[in-house]
């Protein structure tokens, strides 16, 4: 909401800084967002003198202006039949801005233009576009910044009003308020007006039939204005805060819904058929002309204002093309009325219409303002446009509106602020917001007047009594109040040692959007995603269903950047439908990497060595060690995010998938080199991380190490290999390792070597060799039962 | 008797060495120690020479004795040439700027980065971490905070849809209201989370971004003390010079309401780009809980109070690093990401 201090200076007196009302209105709760010293649509814009005027030589219709802009003579192309040479005009240089442009050096049919010499429309002074503005009396040299006649150097506030302060969109609601901080009167308007002719009820006939769209219309008739160009202090007015003028009718409706609030519509009497007004629903597939010239398909949710015959306008949103007023208007028909909030939202929001009426209606404007802003137009109308404002209002209200009543307890106030705000202080504060005191002492007793609607329940007063107050006068409670029972989160508390174990062995977290496109959703074939109704973009359509396509964008995105190393992870939610109202919502823990094992230190010529997936499998098994995950195992030819990806197993439970990235998925990220990834069900492994951590007795007696090397058939698995050494050496056996597995020519085609180092240990002994042969000769004699394997010479 | 003296003048060398070796640091001198030492006319060559005045059972265990230390001197004399050697081929200067063995460092994101620091400050002031769905019903998200079907207030935060009444959550507030049905007060939580607005990105803003709410419900809860939990954060964050300043403002779930301020980091208040010259940084919102929701999860509202306030992750550690633009914490750069963490 735009606010011209000028404009306010009319109601009231006060005598401070454009910056200090502004820190006042912000410190209240009226967040002044920017302070302009002078209407921004005039940036750049100069006086300038044109010395001569030429034919363009490639348009008949163009001329190229030689203007003197004082420092300089730009060559600018106009199109304008009035311009001649001797005129002062105003230019619009380059950097600056008219008719919503940025001025800029342009080209116009092979003739370089150096700025715009502007009409008063482009200048948004007026809808006037019939030829350039000459100015008459020029106030300055040319190359002076050019004011319009009217125009008083003014500061404007733009204030960011929230939604439940309809009242403050109005420059006597700003008042009203700086007022109460000031602690000064504010003036409002006379609107006492000279009635004559004959009365209002006679030329107008209100029917309402949707009482809950409108619960007030009230009308006058104003008879025989003239309709013309507004004055120049009523169109200086509304340019401070943006508006253009149109003609004097529809400037005054604009002027007291800017001086008061409260939305205003003048119709062409004359088009009113029956010379009576209907407010109704609208009948679905009902189709309306707004005054914008677009039609519309209205339903029966749409409130539409008819006269005998049909519609005129969309209530409290726009008027309607077939009776505006025109140059041709002789008598108004001057609508006040309150429409329901939700019924305008509805159809506003539908049809895509934010007007100033919609705006002020939807945050519920004042059902008894409508009196005061049409005496205060009807007045200004037969002051301005010379009308005769007929006696009486014609005014419907079908069901009272009843100002709402609220007790303030002051003890409440202090539990809710705690600290006591004086009695006194309290009332002056009410009175001062406009708000009637029906009992002075505690508890106070206050009426709402209708224009606050927001002010409902005790704590919108205690509310109201802080933003005057001063939350800087409640005091820092120095000993704070605080442990409760803290409940502590497991889940959360092991999911950060995730993160420290990751970024541990060198993995960079990375954060992800959620949404995401078809080509990450197509990764998981199983399931359904989640789609948005209204996506910003394709690109962004979908909730992720795995996070392996977004670390596949990260690692194009870094190896095109020329980083080809990458440990990447991150913890994140992801989504498929469920079938229930609430699609399936779960965190994951995914990783991957691509590139070097290691960094080649500078004494190693080269021999990096590429990741492999052993590689990788090394850092799942390593965070599994450090969570003390029982059993971490790998089962491959499981197919889903990973082609054929290979299961990690805790215990029994699969917590999650690891593999290569296959070549087909890699390909769709013009990604050239292997990467290895792997996605945890994140609850599954936080599941799976033991509560509790015991000592177990460290070992007093030395170990025995013996080596053993066996040809198994290429199918045999490591792991059951080591399965049955384990059980088969028992309590003595305390570690197996492989430290060498062959194919190759030496041997069989389908066989391969496998050599175990197997450490042998007792708890309660130091082992001699009579202990360890007997169980090495079982173990390899088991090996050979089991699995043919045969010793290795 | 000569032998003790043999025996004491092979301590006595063993002791010299020792002391003199651990000087060294490059090969000339560990040449000239070499020849003092070990050298064919070295001290240890010496006392050979002289075993042939002792008597057949002094010259055994001196010559044992000495062979020992013999040994151990060609030993050390060997390890300490083998460590130059590792690090300098010819010149015998090591050159100390040359680089370690480089590793892969790994990183925490700067938001998590953030956040932990957020936890572990509302941690110390009593507060527990509760979490919700990032997809969330209509109602929790907007009814039970107060923002009825049709409010006003909707327009406040642009919405993301999956159904009509299923949305993305637009901030972590929902939480409060699943804490608040499955307990009674007292309350006091932090919800952190990440949340959604149907916003066109740009320099401050992103589509996805993360929240902290936190929320206290007791008797006797007050604006006092919702001062003091605010001035506590903006101090462990920020330093304890750092003011505090709440203005007035709207949010439909808390009454009174305000967005909070903390001085400006850069300039100490007296204004620059950063608090684009007021001085104050803006932070987020906060305020009493309304009593209206205080009925929608069926609390007294006469008996209990509480305070609730917000604050945007991303906000607070583009604050803390000087991060101009959002957008830099979801590309994923490792060349941003390598500067955190
Ligand atoms: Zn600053």
């Amino acid at each position: 909401m735009k606010i011209s201090l000028n404009w306010l200076r009319s109601y009231m007196d006060f005598n401070l800084s454009a910056d200090e009302i502004a820190r006042k209105l912000t410190m209240v709760g009226l967040e002044v967002e920017e302070v302009h010293s002078k209407p921004s649509a005039f940036d750049q814009v100069v006086i300038g003198k044109v010395l001569s005027v030429n034919k363009h030589p490639n348009a008949d219709k163009l001329s190229v202006c030689d203007v003197d802009t004082g420092s300089e003579t730009l060559s600018v192309v106009c199109g304008a039949p009035n311009v001649k040479a001797g005129l002062f005009v105003p230019v619009a240089k380059i950097g600056g801005r008219a008719a919503d442009m940025d001025i800029r050096e342009v080209t116009i049919r092979g003739v370089q233009s150096y700025g715009m010499i502007c009409s008063e429309r482009e200048l948004g002074l007026s809808d006037n576009h019939q030829g350039i503005l000459i100015i008459d009396n020029p106030s300055g040299k040319p190359g002076q910044l050019y004011l319009p006649e009217f125009q008083v150097p003014d500061t404007v506030l733009e204030i960011n009003i929230t939604p439940n302060r309809p009242d403050c969109l109005s420059h006597l609601g700003i008042a009203r308020e700086l007022g109460a901080i000031l602690k000064i009167p504010v003036n409002r308007p006379d609107d006492t007006l000279q009635e004559s002719g004959g009365s209002a009820d006679q030329k107008i006939a209100i029917e309402i039939i949707s009482q809950d769209g409108c619960p007030r219309y009230s009308a006058r008739y104003i008879h025989d204005v003239k309709i013309g160009p507004s004055p120049a202090w009523l169109r200086s007015r509304l340019a401070s805060v943006g508006i253009r003028s149109i003609n004097n009718i529809v400037d005054v409706t604009n002027y007291v819904l800017m001086e008061t609030g409260h939305p205003l519509h003048a119709f062409d009497y004359d088009q009113i058929a029956g010379h009576g007004i209907i407010v109704r629903k609208a009948r679905k597939g009902e189709r309306f002309t707004t005054l914008d010239e677009n039609e519309h398909v209205l339903n029966e949710h749409d409130l539409l204002i008819c006269d005998g015959e049909r519609p005129v306008a969309l209530a409290g949103i726009m008027g309607g093309l077939n009776s505006e007023v025109t140059g041709e208007t002789h008598h108004i028909l001057l609508e006040s009325a309150y429409f329901d909030p939700m019924t305008v939202r509805r159809t506003a929001k539908r049809l895509g219409l934010n007007t100033e009426a919609s705006q002020r209606f939807e945050r519920g404007a004042d059902p008894n303002g409508t009196i005061y802003a049409i005496n205060r137009a009807s007045k200004m109308m037969s002051e301005i446009c010379g009308g005769t404002v007929y006696s009486g209002i014609a005014d419907r209200v079908p069901s009272d509106i009843k100002p709402v009543s609220i007790t303030l307890r002051s003890d409440r106030i202090s539990v809710v602020l705690g600290t006591n705000v004086p009695h006194e202080e309290v009332l002056t504060i009410l009175k001062h917001l406009d708000l009637n005191i029906a009992r002075p002492d505690d508890p106070i007793e206050v009426i709402v007047p209708t224009f606050r609607p927001d002010l409902i329940n005790e704590i919108d007063l205690i509310e109201e009594v802080v933003r005057h107050y001063g939350f800087d006068h409640i005091p820092v409670n120095p000993v704070m109040k605080t442990a409760y029972q803290k409940t502590e989160d497991i889940g959360s508390k092991n999911t950060e040692t995730i993160r420290d174990i990751m970024t541990g062995m060198g993995f960079i977290e990375v954060l992800n959007n959620t949404l995401v496109s078809q080509k990450h959703t197509s990764l998981v074939p199983d399931v359904k995603p989640v789609s948005l109704q209204n996506p910003l973009s394709p690109e962004t359509q979908f909730l992720r269903t795995n996070i392996l396509a977004n670390l596949l964008d990260n690692v194009q995105y870094n190896i095109n950047r020329g980083e080809r190393n990458l440990m990447l992870f991150e913890i994140g939610n992801v989504f498929h439908q469920s079938g229930d109202r609430l699609p399936h919502e779960s965190p994951v823990l995914g990783l991957c990497i691509t590139g070097h094992t290691h960094p080649t230190p500078f004494w190693q010529a080269s021999g990096t060595t590429e990741s492999n997936l052993f590689h990788f499998k090394g850092f799942l098994q390593n965070l599994g060690k450090r969570l003390h995950l029982p059993d971490l195992s790998f089962a491959s030819g499981i197919s889903g995010l990973l082609g054929d990806g290979i299961a990690v197993f805790s215990g029994q439970k699969r917590i999650g998938l690891m593999g290569e990235v296959p070549q087909s998925v890699l390909e769709h990220w013009d990604i050239q080199f292997p990467v290895f990834a792997c996605e945890f069900e994140l609850l599954s492994l936080l599941d799976k991380i033991p509560s509790t951590i015991r000592f177990a007795q460290i070992p007093r007696f030395p170990s025995v190490k013996r080596d053993l090397a066996v040809l198994v058939e290429k199918g045999i698995h490591a792991k059951d290999m080591i399965d049955l050494i384990q059980k088969t050496g028992g309590n003595l056996i305390s570690k197996i390792d492989i430290f060498d597995v062959y194919e190759g020519k030496s041997l069989k085609e389908n066989q391969k070597s496998v050599a175990f180092a197997l450490t042998f240990m007792s708890m309660d002994r130091t082992l001699r060799e009579e202990d360890i042969h007997p169980v090495f000769n079982k173990i390899v004699q088991a090996l050979s039962d089991k699995f043919h394997a045969a010793l290795r010479s | 008797m000569p032998a003790p003296s043999m025996i004491q003048q092979i301590t006595d060398i063993r002791r010299d060495f020792e002391a003199e070796c651990a000087k060294i640091h490059d090969n000339r001198s560990l040449e000239q120690l070499r020849i003092r030492y070990a050298g064919r006319k070295g001290k240890v060559a010496e006392l050979f020479k002289s075993l042939g005045t002792l008597n057949e059972d002094d010259r055994k265990n001196a010559g044992r004795l000495l062979n020992e230390l013999k040994q151990q001197i060609t030993e050390s004399l060997a390890a300490k040439e083998k460590a130059f050697s590792v690090s300098v081929e010819s010149e015998s200067i090591l050159d100390m700027t040359l680089p370690g063995e480089p590793r892969y460092a790994g990183r925490l994101h700067p938001l998590n980065r953030v956040l932990r620091e957020i936890k572990s400050c509302f941690h110390h002031l009593g507060f527990s971490i509760a979490q919700g769905p990032e997809v969330e019903t209509e109602y929790y998200n907007f009814e039970a905070l107060n923002i009825p079907h049709g409010h006003p207030a909707r327009d406040m935060q642009d919405t993301f849809f999956i159904e009509d009444d299923i949305v993305l959550r637009t901030h972590t507030s929902p939480v409060q209201i699943h804490v608040m049905e499955n307990q009674p007060p007292p309350v006091q939580i932090i919800a952190p989370g990440r949340t959604f607005r149907r916003d066109t990105p740009d320099a401050s803003h992103s589509p996805v971004f993360h929240q902290v709410e936190g929320l206290c419900v007791d008797e006797g809860i007050s604006f006092s003390d919702l001062k003091s939990v605010i001035l506590s954060f903006a101090h462990y964050m920020f330093g304890s010079d750092v003011k505090i300043r709440f203005r007035p403002s709207f949010f439909p779930f808390t009454e009174p309401s305000a967005e909070y301020d903390f001085s400006c980091v850069m300039c100490k208040g007296r204004g620059c780009r950063v608090c684009k010259g007021t001085g104050w940084v803006e932070i987020s919102g906060a305020g009493m809980v309304n009593p209206a929701v205080f009925r929608y999860v069926g609390y007294d509202t006469e008996k209990y109070t509480g305070y609730a306030f917000g604050m945007g992750v991303e906000r607070l550690a583009m604050l803390l690093y000087e991060i101009p633009d959002i957008r830099l914490f979801f590309e994923n750069d490792v060349r941003f990401l390598h500067q955190f963490g």
